[in-house]
């Protein structure tokens, strides 16, 4: 995973629970990169859910609930560091360019990036999107808070149904989002 | 639900608080291990990506190099066909030539002279002058005609339009292709003042804009 979900997770942990907290979750995690993390450095993603999981266990706040937390915090964090892809109409069309667009942009930089992949659609003259995520690093929490990220940033009332299709060792969810009028 | 709504409701991180010098100090110590840490990876990765540019850079310079060498074949072979489409202009001319006068020695001057002399000897003897007589006419002939294909240029001017043509094919004329057009009018003797022209002339033909910063930069050199 690369390294800038991390550092911005270290920078989110810290300005919200302060730097004591980071301190401490580092400290009780078994982390091979020592908790010292650069944007353009690769790291493995289970050191971020050994984070995730010590910060659940230090503010009692469920493991899902944070990660969904931190993935509305990075769309923000991404909207600021890279704007140049977030000039779509509305958030359905954001979301559908993120596979053949961002990804691939992504790739150009870091080969080596282990993204998930989506496959969308917009249908219903575009006031439904299916979403589904499929990745071998089950995140799709991080998918859904940026996908709520997404729609706040957009001012919309959007209404997100999903369905587990996990069969194997990947994790394949379907998000059917609703545009409410 | 937002992160910041989420620590609100969670207590338990501010009654560990511990805020005595010692343990903060500590706590910036470790922090600033880790800031370090994280400038080193990112150096590291710095010096591998520009080790891997580098590296990129130098293929395709080779590959340039490669690129260049096939173009200098290509002007060779190039100006070998214009030389070798002269020459056979040429020798057509020649043969033309021979022909006419061949077609008036035998039938214009030669039945003039077998009515007027009657000798057998005295007629060989006369046709093999009237012969040799011809012969540096028609040398004079097909080097003038030969001269004047040249001169006129029109087989190098064909060739160079062929070339500009190709060259503008997909709209833009590249490092390269200017190279090549330079080299090669100069290989088919054409001046930078024609080769403009030619230019301007299939540029027009075409309906581009053309490469005019190539055109200034060329005006601007003379």
């Amino acid at each position: 995973m690369k390294g800038i979900v991390f550092r911005e997770f270290i920078d989110m942990v810290e300005a919200t629970f302060g730097d004591e907290m980071v301190d401490t979750i580092i400290s009780s995690c078994d982390l091979e990169s020592g908790g010292a993390y650069s944007a353009v450095g690769t790291y493995d993603h289970t050191e971020l859910v050994q984070m995730v999981v010590a910060l659940s266990g230090q503010t009692d706040i469920e493991v899902p609930a944070l990660v969904e937390a931190f993935g509305n915090y990075l769309f923000g964090r991404f909207l600021a560091l890279f704007p140049v892809f977030f000039n779509h109409e509305t958030s359905f069309e954001f979301l559908n360019s993120i596979h053949d667009v961002v990804h691939v942009e992504v790739l150009k930089l870091y080969p080596d990036a282990g993204l998930p992949s989506f496959n969308s659609s917009i249908s219903d003259g575009g006031k439904t999107l299916h979403f589904e995520y499929h990745s071998a690093r089950h995140f799709a929490d991080l998918a859904v808070g940026l996908m709520k990220g997404a729609f706040a940033h957009w001012g919309e009332d959007v209404s997100i149904d999903i369905e587990d299709r996990t069969t194997g060792d990947d994790q394949v969810v379907m998000f059917t989002c609703t545009l409410n009028d | 639900m937002d992160i910041f709504e989420l620590a609100k409701q969670a207590q338990k991180q501010n009654s560990a608080t511990d805020d005595s010098p010692k343990a903060v100090i500590a706590r910036l110590e470790r922090k600033l291990e880790r800031e370090k840490q994280a400038r080193l990876t990112a150096e590291q990765t710095i010096e591998e990506s520009s080790r891997r540019l580098y590296m990129a850079n130098q293929a395709l310079d080779a590959s340039n190099n490669q690129l260049e060498g096939t173009v200098l074949e290509l002007n060779d072979t190039m100006s070998r066909l214009t030389s070798a489409e002269v020459k056979r202009q040429a020798t057509t001319a020649t043969l033309v030539v021979a022909l006419v006068l061949f077609i008036i020695s035998e039938f214009a001057i030669e039945p003039e002279l077998e009515k007027s002399i009657s000798n057998t000897l005295v007629l060989q003897v006369a046709k093999v002058g009237i012969f040799s007589l011809l012969i540096p006419f028609e040398i004079i002939a097909s080097r003038i005609i030969e001269s004047g294909l040249t001169e006129s240029g029109e087989i190098s001017h064909m060739m160079y339009r062929n070339l500009l043509e190709s060259a503008y094919d997909d709209g833009i004329i590249t490092d390269m292709e200017r190279n090549l057009l330079k080299s090669s009018a100069a290989q088919f003797g054409i001046s930078d003042q024609v080769a403009r022209r030619l230019e301007a002339e299939v540029v027009q033909a075409m309906g581009l804009d053309g490469d005019e910063q190539a055109l200034l930069n060329g005006e601007s050199e003379e």
